[in-house]
C-alpha cells in the first residue's frame, strides 16, 4: 500500500514537471487529467484506514471532476479559440525545468520543518504538495496564454488538495465538497473569461490585458 | 419609545416608498412627504414627554450582529438632540419638496428624498442608541446618506471633489470611533453604553488616549478647527435643504458624541476643559473671519457653522472646567449654554441655508457679488433670511442671543481661571459675525441688482416659504420666551455632568432665574422697533415721500457697478486680519486717463485643506511614484509577487 502511495505521489510530481516542459496546449490538458486521476486515487492509499465509504465517495467525485470534467471543459475552450501551442513563454522550457527542480529542493527543505500527522503513510506528501503548489503558481507566472494560466491555477489547486489530504480525515465532508465546487466554478468562470478575452483582443495572450490599465 | 420606533419606521417607509414609486412622481412625492411629516411629529412626542418629566423605559430588541443589540434609551440629553433632528428635519424636508420641484430635473428627486429620509431616521437612532454597535451602524448610515446627498449633482467635477473630501473625512472619523469603542468594549466585555461607562479608566494615559480618539472621531463630524475643512467644500454643493440638515443637525451629532463621551468620564482633567475652550475660541474666531472673505453664499454659511460649533465647543470646555474644578453650577451653565446653542444654531442656520437656497435658485448662482436689490423682489425670503442673520449675529430678541448670553454669563460671572480669553474671543466673534452677515445680507438684498438674474428674481412658492416662516417664528419664540428651552437644556446638562438631582435643580434655578429679564429685554427690543415705526408713520403723514438714489455721490449717471460690493465692505476688517487670512489678490489696476481693462479678484484658501492637507498629500503622492512603477498592469508579474511573498512567508514562518 505504501509503495502505491509513494508511486502516485512521484507520478504527481513527474506530471508537474512534464507540464512545465510541454508546449502543446492539448498535451497540457491531458497531463492535467492524468494528474487529476493520480490525486483522486491517493486518499485510499495514503491513510492507514483508507478504505472507508467516505473516502471512496471522495475518490469517485475527484476522479470525475479533476480527471474528466475539468479537462473536457478546457479542451472545449481550446477548440473554441483554436489555440494549439504556447508559442512564446516568458521563460524557456529548459530553464523552466531547472526552476522546477529548484522548487522541489526548496519544498523538501521546507517540508522538513513541518510535522506529519499520525496515520499518514508517506513522508513525501508534504514536499510534493508544496512543490505542486509552487509549480502551479510558477506556471501562471511564466506563461502568457490565458489557458495555460488556468492550467497553472488548477495545478496550484491540486497542491492545495494534496495538503488538505494531510488532514482529510478531520476535514468535514462539506468542506471537501466546497473545495470541489470552488475549483469547478473557477474553471467555468475562467473558460468564459478566456472566451471573452479571445473575442475582444483576437488573442488569449494575457499581456494584451495591460491595455485595460487605466 | 413606541413613538420613536414608529418615527424611525415611518421615515424608513418614506425612504422606501420614494424609490418604489419613482415611476409615479406625484405619488412618490406625496407618500414620502406624508411619511416624513408623520415620522417627525411622532418622533417629537417622546422628546417632549421626557422634558415634561416623564421617564421612558429602554427598548431592547435582540439583534443577530455579534455583541450588538437594538437598545434604544432616552435620557434628557438624547431627547434634547431629538429636537433639532425632527424639527429641522421636518422643516427642511417640506422645503426640499418645493426645492426639488423648482430645480426642474437638475436633481434626481426620488434619490434625494430617499437619502434625506434615511439621514433623518439614522440621526434619530444615533442619539438614542444605547449600544455601541447600533450607534456605529446608525452613524455609518448617517454618514453615507449625507455623502449621497452631497453628491446629488455628481455630474459636476467640483461636486465629486467635495464628495471625495467628505467621504475621506467621515471615514477617518468612523475609523477613530471604531478604535474608541473597540477599546472600551474590550475593557467592558460588552458594547452597552452603561457597561462602558462603568469601566472608564481613571486619569492617566489611557483616558487621554480615549479623549484623543473621541476628539478626532467626533470632531471630524462636528467640524471644529482643525477638523473643519470638509464643511466649506461639502455644504455648498449639496441641495440647499440637505445643506441645511448637514449644517444644522449632522454637525451636532459630533457634538452629541463628544457630550456623551464626557458623560462617561468619572473625572475630567482640567487640561481638557482648557484645551476645548482654546480650540473652540480658535475655530470661532477663524471660522467667522473666513466667513467674512467668502463670495459664495453657502460657503460663507459653512464657515459660519464652524464659528458656531466653536462657540458650542467653548460651552463644552467651560462645562468640563466646572466638572474638573468641582463646581457643579459652572458645569451646568457651560453645558447648558452649549446645548442651547446647539438648538439655536440648528434653527437659525437651517433657516439661513433655506433662504440661501431660495436666493440661489432665483439667481442661478451662489455668488453674492452678482446679486443686489432682492429685498424688494423677494420680500418674504428676505424677511426670513433677515431673522436668521440677526439670530446668527446673536442679537436680541432672537434665539441666538440666549445661548451666547448664557455662555457670557458662565465665562464672566462664574470666575473661571484661565477662561477670560474665551470671553474676549466671544466678543470678537460677535462683532465680526455681525460684519459678515451685514456684508452678505447687504450685498444680496440692498442696492440695485448687479445682473439680469437678480433683476428678474421672485419669491419662491409656498412650499418653500412656509418652512422658512416656521423656522423664523421658532427663532423669535425662543428669543422672547426662552424659559422652556433653557430648562430643557439645564436638565440635559445635568445628565452630562452626572449631577445629583438636588444640585441639578439648584443649578437649573440659577441658570433660569434671570430669564424673565432676558425675555423682557427681547420684548422691549420689539416694542422699541414698533414704536419707531409708529413715530415714522406719524412724522410722514401729510408729507410727500420721494425716492432717490441712496448714495448719489455726485455721479450724474450712477450705474449698478458703482455700488459698494461685498468685498469692499469687508475689506477694512479683512485688512486688519490679513496676517491670519492670507488672501490672494489678483488685481489689474486701471491706468492712464482712459483706462481700458481692469480687474480685481480675491481668493482665500482654507488654512487646513489648501495650505496643509493638499500639499501634504501632493508630497506623499510624489514620494509614492517609486511604488507606482510596480503597478504596470502585467498579470504575470502580479502573480510573481504573490509567489515570492508566499515562499518568503513559508520560509520565515516554518
Amino acid at each position: 500500500m505504501e509503495q502505491i502511495a509513494q508511486l502516485l505521489l512521484a507520478g504527481t510530481i513527474f506530471l508537474s514537471f512534464a507540464l512545465l516542459g510541454t508546449a502543446s496546449l492539448s498535451g497540457c490538458v491531458r497531463l492535467l487529467s492524468f494528474q487529476g486521476y493520480c490525486l483522486s486515487l491517493l486518499p485510499i492509499f495514503i491513510h492507514q484506514d483508507g478504505f472507508t465509504p467516505r473516502s471512496l465517495l471522495l475518490v469517485a467525485g475527484m476522479a470525475i471532476l479533476k480527471g474528466w470534467l475539468v479537462p473536457k471543459v478546457l479542451l472545449h475552450a481550446i477548440r473554441e479559440v483554436r489555440a494549439v501551442r504556447e508559442t512564446e513563454p516568458l521563460i524557456g522550457y529548459g530553464v523552466s525545468l531547472l526552476i522546477g527542480l529548484a522548487i522541489v529542493v526548496i519544498s523538501a527543505l521546507l517540508a522538513q520543518r513541518l510535522p506529519i500527522p499520525a496515520g499518514v503513510r508517506s513522508g513525501l506528501l508534504v514536499p510534493v504538495s508544496l512543490a505542486t503548489m509552487m509549480m502551479g503558481l510558477y506556471m501562471t507566472v511564466s506563461r502568457l496564454k490565458a489557458l495555460t494560466q488556468v492550467i497553472g491555477y488548477l495545478v496550484f489547486e491540486n497542491g492545495i488538495y494534496l495538503f488538505g489530504l494531510l488532514i482529510s480525515r478531520d476535514m468535514p465532508w462539506l468542506l471537501e465538497m466546497g473545495v470541489l465546487l470552488d475549483v469547478f466554478a473557477a474553471v467555468l468562470v475562467m473558460g468564459i473569461v478566456i472566451h471573452h478575452i479571445s473575442r475582444e483582443f483576437d488573442s488569449i495572450h494575457t499581456d494584451r490585458l495591460t491595455q485595460l490599465k487605466g | 419609545m413606541t413613538f420613536l420606533v414608529a418615527a424611525v419606521a415611518l421615515l424608513a417607509a418614506g425612504a422606501a416608498l420614494s424609490l418604489l414609486l419613482a415611476g409615479f412622481p406625484r405619488a412618490s412625492r406625496a407618500a414620502s412627504l406624508a411619511c416624513l411629516t408623520a415620522g417627525c411629529l411622532a418622533g417629537l412626542l417622546p422628546a417632549l414627554l421626557v422634558f415634561g418629566g416623564g421617564e421612558l423605559p429602554a427598548l431592547r430588541i435582540p439583534w443577530a450582529v455579534p455583541m450588538g443589540e437594538i437598545l434604544l434609551t432616552m435620557d434628557p440629553l438624547s431627547a434634547f438632540f431629538l429636537l433639532p433632528v425632527f424639527v429641522v428635519g421636518l422643516a427642511a424636508g417640506v422645503y426640499g419638496e418645493g426645492y426639488l420641484e423648482a430645480s426642474r430635473g437638475h436633481l434626481s428627486a426620488p434619490a434625494v428624498r430617499f437619502f434625506y429620509c434615511l439621514l433623518t431616521a439614522s440621526m434619530a437612532v444615533v442619539v438614542c442608541a444605547g449600544n455601541a454597535v447600533l450607534f456605529l451602524a446608525a452613524w455609518e448610515i448617517m454618514a453615507l446618506a449625507a455623502f449621497f446627498l452631497v453628491c446629488s449633482e455628481d455630474r459636476k467635477p467640483e461636486v465629486r471633489r467635495a464628495g471625495l473630501i467628505y467621504v475621506v473625512c467621515t471615514h477617518t472619523a468612523i475609523l477613530s470611533l471604531f478604535v474608541f469603542f473597540a477599546v472600551l468594549g474590550g475593557r467592558a466585555g460588552s458594547m452597552d453604553f452603561a457597561a462602558m461607562k462603568a469601566v472608564m479608566p481613571g486619569p492617566g494615559p489611557a483616558l487621554t488616549g480615549l479623549f484623543a480618539l473621541a476628539a478626532v472621531g467626533f470632531g471630524l463630524k462636528a467640524g471644529f478647527m482643525p477638523f473643519h475643512f470638509w464643511l466649506p467644500e461639502a455644504h455648498p454643493v449639496a441641495p440647499s435643504h440637505a445643506s441645511a440638515v448637514l449644517s444644522a443637525v449632522v454637525l451636532k451629532m459630533g457634538v452629541y458624541g463628544l457630550l456623551r463621551f464626557v458623560s462617561f468620564c468619572p473625572v475630567v482633567p482640567e487640561s481638557w476643559g482648557l484645551a476645548l475652550l482654546a480650540l473652540g475660541a480658535a475655530s470661532a474666531v477663524l471660522g467667522v473671519l473666513y466667513a467674512l472673505v467668502q463670495h459664495d453664499l453657502k460657503r460663507l454659511l459653512a464657515y459660519s457653522s464652524i464659528e458656531n460649533v466653536g462657540i458650542i465647543l467653548m460651552g463644552i470646555g467651560l462645562g468640563c472646567l466646572g466638572l474638573s474644578r468641582g463646581r457643579p453650577a459652572l458645569a451646568a451653565i457651560g453645558f447648558a449654554a452649549a446645548l442651547l446653542h446647539v438648538l439655536n444654531h440648528s434653527l437659525f442656520k437651517s433657516l439661513l441655508f433655506l433662504g440661501a437656497g431660495a436666493y440661489n435658485q432665483a439667481l442661478g448662482s451662489r455668488d453674492i457679488e452678482g446679486a443686489g436689490g432682492l429685498l424688494r423682489r423677494m420680500p418674504w425670503t428676505s424677511l426670513f433670511a433677515w431673522t436668521g442673520a440677526a439670530a446668527a449675529c446673536g442679537l436680541p430678541p432672537l434665539n441666538g442671543f440666549i445661548g451666547e448670553w448664557l455662555l457670557y454669563r458662565g465665562l464672566l460671572v462664574g470666575p473661571a481661571r484661565g477662561a477670560a480669553f474665551a470671553a474676549a474671543a466671544l466678543a470678537l466673534v460677535g462683532g465680526i459675525a455681525a460684519a459678515s452677515f451685514t456684508m452678505a445680507y447687504g450685498a444680496l438684498t440692498l442696492g440695485e441688482p448687479r445682473g439680469p438674474a437678480a433683476r428678474g428674481a421672485e419669491d419662491p412658492g409656498g412650499l418653500m416659504l412656509w418652512p422658512m416662516s416656521f423656522l423664523a417664528a421658532a427663532c423669535l419664540a425662543l428669543g422672547v420666551v426662552p424659559g422652556p428651552a433653557v430648562r430643557a437644556a439645564a436638565r440635559a446638562a445635568a445628565v452630562i455632568g452626572g449631577l445629583p438631582p438636588a444640585a441639578a435643580a439648584e443649578a437649573a434655578g440659577a441658570i433660569s432665574s434671570p430669564l424673565p429679564f432676558v425675555g423682557a429685554l427681547g420684548a422691549g427690543v420689539i416694542g422699541l422697533a414698533v414704536l419707531f415705526w409708529i413715530v415714522r408713520r406719524a412724522l410722514l403723514t401729510g408729507r410727500r415721500v420721494e425716492t432717490g438714489p441712496t448714495w448719489g455721490c455726485g455721479f450724474s449717471r450712477p450705474s449698478p457697478e458703482m455700488q459698494y460690493t461685498a468685498s469692499s465692505y469687508a475689506q477694512p476688517l479683512a485688512r486688519v486680519f490679513r496676517g491670519l487670512l492670507r488672501t490672494e489678490v489678483e488685481a489689474a489696476a486701471p491706468s492712464g486717463y482712459w483706462p481700458a481693462g481692469a480687474g480685481f479678484s480675491t481668493r482665500t484658501p482654507d488654512p487646513v485643506l489648501d495650505r496643509t492637507v493638499s500639499p501634504a498629500l501632493a508630497l506623499l503622492e510624489r514620494g509614492l511614484t517609486v511604488v507606482r512603477r510596480v503597478q504596470h498592469g502585467r498579470l504575470q508579474y502580479y502573480l510573481l509577487y504573490v509567489l515570492v511573498f508566499l515562499v518568503l512567508v513559508l520560509v520565515w514562518k516554518l
